[in-house]
């Protein structure tokens, strides 16, 4: 637990595009095994859409984009995949679920929190919180 | 009757994306059930008549006998409180059999973006609170 601790707290550092697509997409596709044999076992999970994948694609290109650190890809049974960064104080996470929505949620403390929805497509919208994401992050 | 303050609640985990081993942390999707359930299913680990907290062992029976499944072991836990919950406008709804379960309600249906987007704020402060636990065999 002592070595978790110390991983933990090393500073978040931005990572080369190479890097950040192979390993992020890597992740996404183990995750998205992991959720298709979730509901393989349990019908009432939500399945993820094939578009819900896509848009996650298109919106790690666009991540590229900015110097963030290594998110993490994870699925929930509401048919979604999240990109999350998960801080000592606080969690952000993007939502998709394939309809060409992007839902952000950022959560530190009772009032440093917001959220929203943007199209993937909004790229002036979504670029504003990418900023302030970065801003955040780094 | 609901769930007093402060008692003390967990979430079993199913999958290992759920949680982050790295950081320690229970991410929201742990708290984010299929599209039509608003509630969101835990257990009370103090609290009830006797006001005794269970044992580590106790809390991981409880998860081997009513959610864990031979496809499915449990991974991990989200201990929180249930005041964490009432500060989130939700509420800890007793739901019994089994002894000890409750439900966490209720999360809107997703039926809209705002709706989900909803669901996500709620889900991600509740991780957010939790205290993310490793079952001892994989400590």
């Amino acid at each position: 637990m002592e070595t978790l601790q110390k991983e933990h707290d090393l500073p978040l550092l931005p990572t080369d595009k190479v890097l950040f697509r192979k390993q992020v997409q890597r992740e996404l596709d183990e995750i998205r095994q992991e959720a298709e044999a979730a509901y393989a076992l349990d019908k009432e999970i939500d399945p993820i859409p094939d578009s819900a994948y896509n848009d996650t694609l298109v919106l790690l290109e666009i991540l590229c984009n900015y110097e963030l650190p290594m998110p993490e890809v994870s699925w929930a049974e509401d048919g979604s995949f999240s990109i999350g960064w998960y801080l000592d104080e606080g969690i952000i996470t993007m939502g998709i679920y394939g309809d060409n929505l992007v839902i952000y949620t950022a959560f530190f403390e009772e009032k440093r929190q917001f959220e929203g929805i943007c199209a993937l497509s909004d790229t002036p919208m979504l670029s504003g919180f990418l900023k302030m994401l970065t801003n955040i992050l780094m | 009757m609901n769930v007093p303050p402060g008692d003390k609640l967990t979430r079993f985990i199913r999958y290992s994306s759920h949680f982050s081993i790295a950081t320690n942390r229970v991410k929201p999707d742990a708290f984010l059930p299929h599209k039509k359930n608003v509630d969101v299913s835990v257990f009370r680990i103090s609290g009830l008549n006797d006001s005794q907290e269970l044992s580590e062992n106790e809390i991981w029976e409880i998860g081997r006998e009513h959610v864990q499944t031979e496809d499915r072991p449990i991974k991990a836990r989200a201990d929180l409180l249930a005041s964490n919950v009432y500060d989130s406008n939700l509420e800890v709804v007793p739901d019994e059999p089994p002894e000890r379960h409750a439900n966490i309600r209720p999360l809107p249906v997703d039926s809209s973006p705002a709706n989900r987007k909803t669901r996500r704020a709620l889900a991600t402060k509740l991780a957010n609170l939790s205290k993310l636990v490793i079952p001892p065999e994989e400590n």
